[in-house]
């Protein structure tokens, strides 16, 4: 009787070794090989970890990834809150808002890539066409700064919306009686956004960034179709960096050693941001 | 003084919850609106609070009229079925938050006394320091209730504040209420399902009856002289057995009886002013059925069960296919599914007119106001 935990948690514990375990141990064993074609693989220890720390490229592409990360959620925290409190809260506006805000999740990421590969060229494309009105020559595949701000847009476009969402549902769970009690208090709109949304919202918030963290971190279609990591290699992130290092570049021990800093990388940052967002205003929220 | 509502109207959609509602409410009462749960008991306390406006009908504090006036430029405190407090502050500055706000411009000092005097009131000063998540669901009630008060509000409104704490925690509340606002010059505005909590705390109770008070009087008179039907159904704990009965005169003698059927004929002396050969409903209190020691019975409902609490019985009955009640002081060991014969006390009778349902007549045990 004493085995029959074990029964229950058997199937789970198969598909998590199937999905995770094994390839994770997997991605280990080849980190430490170095794995060219051709050549029988040999075990070369920390080798690959020292070559990937010291690549000049992958500090590059590192530097890129956080400074976008960064100023995704910057940008679409802010923004998916804001526009989530501006939703309207019953009546037929509601199902319309949402249908429109689930479109861009609906579609896949390359064809997000593709669509706005088509709205960004020089020849056919809206964009270059409407800035060449204003006056501005929008070159995404010469200027690194055009190349970089519409990655970004292109990723708030298709990802605000997943905070609106989130937020929204956080924000119909607030029950209304704290807004009368604010109002009583005569708190300020400020005041009520800080001290009433705001706290409710805490563990809503921290699950939208932390995906949000993660999954602009392994971004990698998108960029791969809009503008395939340049102009040169400015728009290369680390997903980008690993998979051209692993299947391009035929170093597989190498690729293997790359995820796994990538992945410790993304398990430490969203760590830091969980306990950091556990923590905020929590206690020592007396700036009234 | 206090509080006056004339002609209150308020639909959502074609659904008419409150249909004219006059009432007045004593300054420095404690005043109960009772009713069943979707009566409307929060609407009327919304709108009174002016949180939400009426179709049709005015309210008045003291005398002026509040229509134009928004709920934060008015006296008033809210506490609520949820605990509600700010997450983010703790206990301390949750209590101080409507202070620091407010147009009069306390001083720190005087903000951290009177913090430390309501705290006290409430019996949350040992956990000023905690955030509201940390706090059991009783003391967080009590923080919603310091905070209300703080500003030692004209009036304050409570929407079934006891309504998510358990059993002991109510008990405990409820005798603090009472001691608390008997001292306090605040007119409190308590809404409850619960008969038991309103004839506990208030001075005063309204019962709420599709869309009206239809009545409002002191405790202890609307406990005894409950007017109408519906009010004697929903006042009590248990609630007071009603039957419906024919006034029979014997042809032999002077005596009359109430017949429920030939079975059933509970004497019915001292009840002249009534017509003979009518339908009445005769209601009686759980607590003024004697179980009878001779066999001799008014009534003989049969046991569904016995629930005992300490050492107090109450007997779920069935009688006609109808719920009555008895209480018992000691607790008692009876067969259910038999017949238990009871002896009524004439004199505590309350009978109904079985049309229109407000009381015609009582026994002469039962007190009268006027």
């Amino acid at each position: 009787m004493k085995q029959r935990p074990w029964l229950f948690l058997l199937p789970a514990l198969l598909l998590v070794s199937i999905s995770a375990f094994i390839p994770l141990i997997t991605v280990m064993n080849y980190s430490q090989l170095t794995l060219l074609p051709g050549t029988e693989p040999y075990f070369s220890g920390l080798e690959n970890f020292v070559a990937i720390l010291e690549d000049e490229a992958f500090r590059a592409a590192l530097g890129r990834q956080v400074i976008f990360s960064f100023l995704v959620l910057i940008t679409e925290i802010p923004l998916g809150l804001g526009l989530a409190m501006a939703m309207p809260k019953e009546g037929p506006g509601v199902g319309l808002s949402l249908v429109l805000l689930g479109i861009p999740l609906l579609i896949p990421w390359n064809v997000v890539g593709i669509i706005w590969r088509v709205f960004t060229r020089s020849d056919i494309g809206v964009l270059p066409a409407a800035f060449d009105w204003f006056g501005y020559s929008y070159e995404i595949s010469s200027s690194t700064f055009d190349a970089w701000w519409t990655v970004l847009a292109m990723d708030i476009w298709h990802w605000t919306p997943l905070v609106v969402l989130i937020c929204y549902a956080g924000i119909q769970a607030i029950p209304e009686e704290y807004y009368m009690a604010a109002k009583i208090d005569r708190a300020s709109p400020w005041k009520t956004f800080r001290y009433v949304t705001l706290p409710n919202l805490r563990g809503v918030l921290i699950i939208a960034v932390l995906l949000r963290l993660m999954d602009s971190f392994k971004i990698y279609a998108e960029p791969f179709v809009l503008t395939g990591g340049g102009p040169g290699s400015s728009t290369t992130f680390l997903s980008t960096y690993t998979s051209r290092m692993a299947i391009g570049g035929f170093q597989m021990g190498r690729g293997a050693a790359t995820s796994l800093i990538y992945f410790f990388i993304v398990i430490l940052i969203s760590f830091v941001i969980y306990i950091v967002m556990l923590n905020l205003g929590q206690g020592a929220g007396g700036d009234q | 003084m206090g509080i006056r509502v004339e002609n209150l109207c308020k639909s959502f959609g074609t659904e008419q919850v409150l249909d004219g509602i006059t009432l007045d409410i004593t300054d420095r009462s404690f005043f109960s609106v009772v009713a069943p749960t979707g009566a409307g008991k929060t609407t009327l306390l919304r709108i009174l609070a002016g949180i939400e406006s009426a179709d049709a009908g005015t309210v008045y504090y003291d005398g002026t009229e509040m229509s134009d006036v928004a709920v934060q430029d008015r006296s008033v405190g809210m506490v609520y079925q949820e605990f509600i407090n700010y997450p983010s502050l703790t206990v301390r500055e949750n209590l101080a938050s409507p202070l620091q706000v407010s147009d009069e411009n306390y001083s720190a000092e005087e903000i951290e006394r009177r913090v430390q005097e309501t705290a006290e009131m409430l019996k949350i000063d040992h956990i000023l320091n905690n955030l509201p998540e940390e706090v059991s669901g009783g003391e967080a009630q009590r923080t919603a209730i310091s905070r209300a008060l703080i500003k030692e509000p004209d009036y304050l409104f409570m929407d079934e504040p006891l309504a998510n704490l358990d059993y002991k925690l109510r008990e405990q509340l409820r005798s603090d209420f009472e001691r608390l606002f008997s001292e306090q010059d605040t007119t409190v505005i308590y809404a409850t399902p619960q008969a038991g909590d309103a004839l506990a705390m208030s001075t005063h109770i309204g019962f709420l009856h599709d869309g009206t008070i239809i009545q409002k009087a002191l405790r202890d008179e609307i406990y005894y002289r409950p007017r109408y039907l519906p009010v004697a159904e929903y006042l009590g704990e248990p609630p007071m057995n009603i039957v419906p009965v024919t006034l029979v005169q014997e042809p032999t003698s002077t005596d009359r009886h109430f017949e429920v059927d030939d079975d059933t004929r509970i004497p019915a002396p001292g009840f002249d002013s009534l017509s003979p050969d009518q339908e009445y409903h005769l209601g009686f209190r759980p607590q003024d059925m004697q179980l009878s020691d001779s066999g001799e019975a008014s009534i003989a409902p049969t046991l569904s069960f016995v629930e005992t609490v300490g050492s107090t019985s109450t007997l779920h009955m069935d009688f006609q296919g109808q719920e009555i009640y008895a209480l018992h002081p000691d607790p008692v060991h009876l067969e259910t599914d038999t017949s238990i014969p009871f002896v009524l006390d004439p004199q505590k009778f309350y009978v109904y007119d079985s049309e229109a349902g407000d009381l015609i007549a009582t026994g002469s045990n039962i007190p009268s106001f006027s």
